[in-house]
């Protein structure tokens, strides 16, 4: 009957952007709005010098380390601890206790020991996507349906068979997405890490562009960073569907 | 009631449940003695009302339940694990593992016996074939209908090679024209491959259609009630059951459980 | 007499007060195992200082009263920020999650927002209100938000729509239908969002208030770390933690009781 969802939110976004250039036009708080042109200028000339690469290259470091981080260290310990009802009950709730506060007031702490440099925000983006990364891998051993277990087993399955044919494929799942979400956290935690004590990456170029006053600049930085964040999310996104491609409505 | 030296010996086994709150408490007899014979070949049923305990029988003569008292022996040989050389299970729901394809899933338990994969291959092929499932191959178990999945499980529990097949209700969440369907199938394979089956079913009908014998369980605590010897001949077709011979076993099979079911 | 794993029973999970025994006796042992190794190492004055040397900073910080006024000021933003957070969240949810076409178009861009850092935005509210209460309490109200308005868009787009037709067909009033099922429908999940939205405001205020900020438990964190205050550094940190678990532990139990009640 109307546009596809997707023509109304393009529609949306540019009605939104034309409306906001009307107001630059109309030199409306023109230091708030800078026109769509100065905004384009500037991430160009951000792009042109490579300062705009060499700060995205740092943090897409920072944070893909993190990830990798929190993995090497959450997977095993969230399967390990997964397969074992008492220590679930044990563990879970103290993670999930730990998680529900702001990790955040962690970072003067880390700076203090670590610097300024990279290694506190991998640490420190380590730290906000182990969570997800471990309590997802905990709850993705304890969905087992105990019937393949049964099966298995009378089929002569050995222990090990038991872990590596049927607990970790039916856990692959809730993997996948708790890695989907510790990427998202990392990008927020490394961000945040970089704007508040950092001397490079995405997150400190955001604050000295801020100090400085170049709010058109800061604009495109805020929608690119956005974009690309969408990006990323929605190709892990994809990459998580074909690993429950096989899940049913059951 | 024990032919000497059968395939299948059950002597004196009883499943008693412990309460939760020591000894005697609260405790459940689930099976109390329960001695027979199942020679080897035969199709056997086990039938009674919930809760008699056929399931849990099954389950001790397949080694994944200990019994209480008693032993069971398959070739004079005690079991006390799965033993899925000599035994395969079918289960009520078909436990088919979702991540695999329908060929995979065949292979899983010769898999599991680290057969060679070349083997493996040939044995599943051989027994997707059997069960008509060819052009499923590849499909996933999601996209498979309730009755083919029963009938991907019944695949892989044969390709393990076993010679005794017990099968626990396996078409209880089909409806009743897939439930015929599979029973004439079954039949069909246990004519070509003259295995040792005991079935437990629900249905008074399926038993009747499918058992050379078919052992009558009371309610709780279940004991081993009758014993009903089929009248019908064999090969058996579809319109067997609109036979004289099969109301009367349907009528001997009732009254055996009549009582059963009246007192629940 | 079986061999193989059993396969009757699965182990069941340790009863509260076992857990707990075991909780509290890992602690002790952790906090002791703690201090002798701080003890031995000259170098845990900069990252882990003894439990013996936090918990005269803790007192110092419970004592001071200048610490007091600031996490006043801190629980303030905090609360004004919810406050904000879930009115602006219901109402935009209700008015998204009423309207089919609506929710189709926006909801990805509200669930693309929640999820993008929102570390992004703070220069915008710092330009734009300040550095003071009423950037804090935005840029922290700015945070919870979404979770409320997601909530509701998701609480209202679970509606059985049988319901509402056969409601309609029965002659239920617009009003009715609101009360009898789908304000029912909302409430767990708009409990939920608050819940989350409250943590998610406490989060938001203090990153504000750690970025830039003359008051505040950020601004305190700042402070003690900033003159290299390692144990008091540690004792805030403790602090608030401590606060959000409890606060959020409260809010659970809460939530859980209203759910019983409501069923």
């Amino acid at each position: 009957m109307r546009l596809h969802p997707r023509w109304g939110r393009l529609l949306l976004l540019v009605a939104t952007a034309l409306l906001y250039e009307g107001l630059a036009r109309l030199q409306i708080r023109p230091f708030f709005f800078p026109p769509l042109e100065k905004i384009a200028t500037e991430l160009w000339a951000g792009w042109q010098t490579g300062q705009l690469t060499r700060h995205l290259v740092t943090s897409g470091l920072e944070i893909g380390v993190s990830v990798l981080l929190a993995a090497a260290v959450g997977l095993p310990l969230g399967l390990i601890i997964g397969s074992s009802p008492t220590l679930v009950s044990l563990v879970e709730p103290v993670l999930l206790a730990v998680f529900s506060t702001p990790l955040i007031i962690l970072y003067p702490l880390l700076v203090v020991r670590l610097g300024l440099g990279s290694t506190s925000k991998i640490i420190f983006g380590a730290l906000y996507a182990f969570f997800p990364i471990i309590l997802n891998a905990i709850a993705g051993m304890r969905a087992v349906d105990r019937d393949w277990l049964v099966a298995s087993l009378s089929m002569g399955a050995r222990p090990l068979d038991l872990v590596i044919k049927v607990r970790l494929p039916a856990a692959l799942p809730a993997i996948t997405a708790g890695l989907r979400l510790g990427l998202g956290l990392a990008v927020i935690g490394v961000l945040a890490t970089e704007y508040l004590a950092g001397v490079r990456g995405v997150g400190y170029l955001l604050q000295e562009t801020a100090a400085r006053f170049n709010v058109a600049y800061l604009y495109a930085l805020t929608v690119l960073v956005i974009a690309l964040v969408v990006v990323l999310n929605t190709g892990a996104t994809r990459l998580e569907a074909r690993f429950s491609h096989w899940r049913s409505e059951l | 009631m024990g032919h000497p030296g059968g395939k299948i010996q059950v002597d004196h086994v009883s499943k008693v449940y412990p309460g939760t709150r020591g000894a005697g408490q609260g405790q459940v007899t689930a099976l109390a003695e329960v001695s027979f014979a199942v020679e080897e070949g035969i199709f056997a049923s086990l039938i009674g009302p919930s809760g008699c305990g056929k399931t849990t029988l099954l389950f001790m003569i397949g080694g994944l339940t200990a019994a209480s008292t008693g032993t069971i022996s398959v070739d004079g040989v005690a079991i006390t694990g799965p033993r899925p050389d000599k035994i395969a299970i079918v289960f009520q729901n078909p436990t088919l593992l979702p991540w695999r394809t329908v060929l995979d899933n065949i292979t899983y338990g010769l898999e599991l016996q680290r057969v060679a994969v070349s083997r493996r291959r040939r044995v599943a092929e051989e027994y997707l074939e059997l069960v008509g499932l060819r052009e499923f191959r590849r499909a996933l178990p999601r996209e498979l209908s309730g009755g083919m999945r029963q009938r991907v499980a019944l695949a892989r529990a044969l390709a393990l090679g076993a010679e005794i097949l017990l099968l626990d209700e396996p078409f209880g969440s089909l409806d009743e024209q897939t439930r015929i369907m599979l029973g004439a199938e079954l039949l069909r394979i246990w004519e070509a491959t003259r295995k040792t089956i005991l079935l437990v079913t629900h249905s008074l009908s399926e038993a009747v259609y499918l058992s050379d014998r078919i052992y009558v369980f009371s309610r709780r605590p279940g004991r081993l009630k009758a014993v009903v010897d089929s009248s019908i001949g064999r090969p058996r077709r579809l319109e067997v059951m609109t036979t004289e011979a099969f109301r009367t076993d349907t009528k001997r099979l009732w009254d055996s459980l009549a009582e059963e079911f009246q007192a629940q | 007499m079986i061999a193989s794993p059993r396969v009757s029973a699965p182990p069941r999970d340790l009863r509260a007060a076992w857990r707990v025994a075991v909780w509290l006796t890992a602690a002790a042992a952790l906090v002791a195992a703690w201090e002798v190794w701080a003890r031995m190492t000259p170098a845990s004055e900069y990252i882990l200082p003894a439990p013996s040397r936090v918990l005269p900073a803790l007192i110092a910080v419970l004592g001071d009263r200048a610490f007091w006024g600031h996490f006043r000021v801190t629980m303030v933003e905090v609360a004004l920020g919810v406050l904000i957070a879930f009115w602006a969240g219901l109402f935009v949810g209700l008015s998204v999650g009423t309207r089919a076409y609506l929710r189709e178009v926006v909801d990805p861009i509200l669930l693309g927002l929640f999820s993008a850092p929102k570390i992004l935005f703070l220069p915008l509210f710092m330009l734009a209100f300040g550095i003071d209460v009423l950037q804090k309490t935005l840029f922290g109200a700015f945070h919870g938000f979404f979770v409320v308005a997601v909530n509701v868009i998701g609480g209202l787009a679970q509606v059985d729509r049988e319901l509402v037709t056969a409601s309609r067909s029965m002659g239920a009033t617009r009003g009715q239908i609101w009360r009898h099922i789908l304000v029912p429908s909302i409430i767990p999940l708009l409990l939920a969002g608050l819940r989350l939205a409250v943590g998610l405001t406490f989060l938001g205020v203090l990153v504000a208030e750690l970025a830039v900020a003359r008051a505040g438990l950020g601004f305190v964190l700042n402070r003690a770390a900033d003159s290299g205050n390692v144990p008091r550094l540690f004792a805030l940190i403790l602090l608030i933690g401590a606060t959000a678990v409890m606060v959020n532990g409260a809010l659970s139990a809460y939530q859980q009781r209203l759910i019983r009640w409501h069923g």
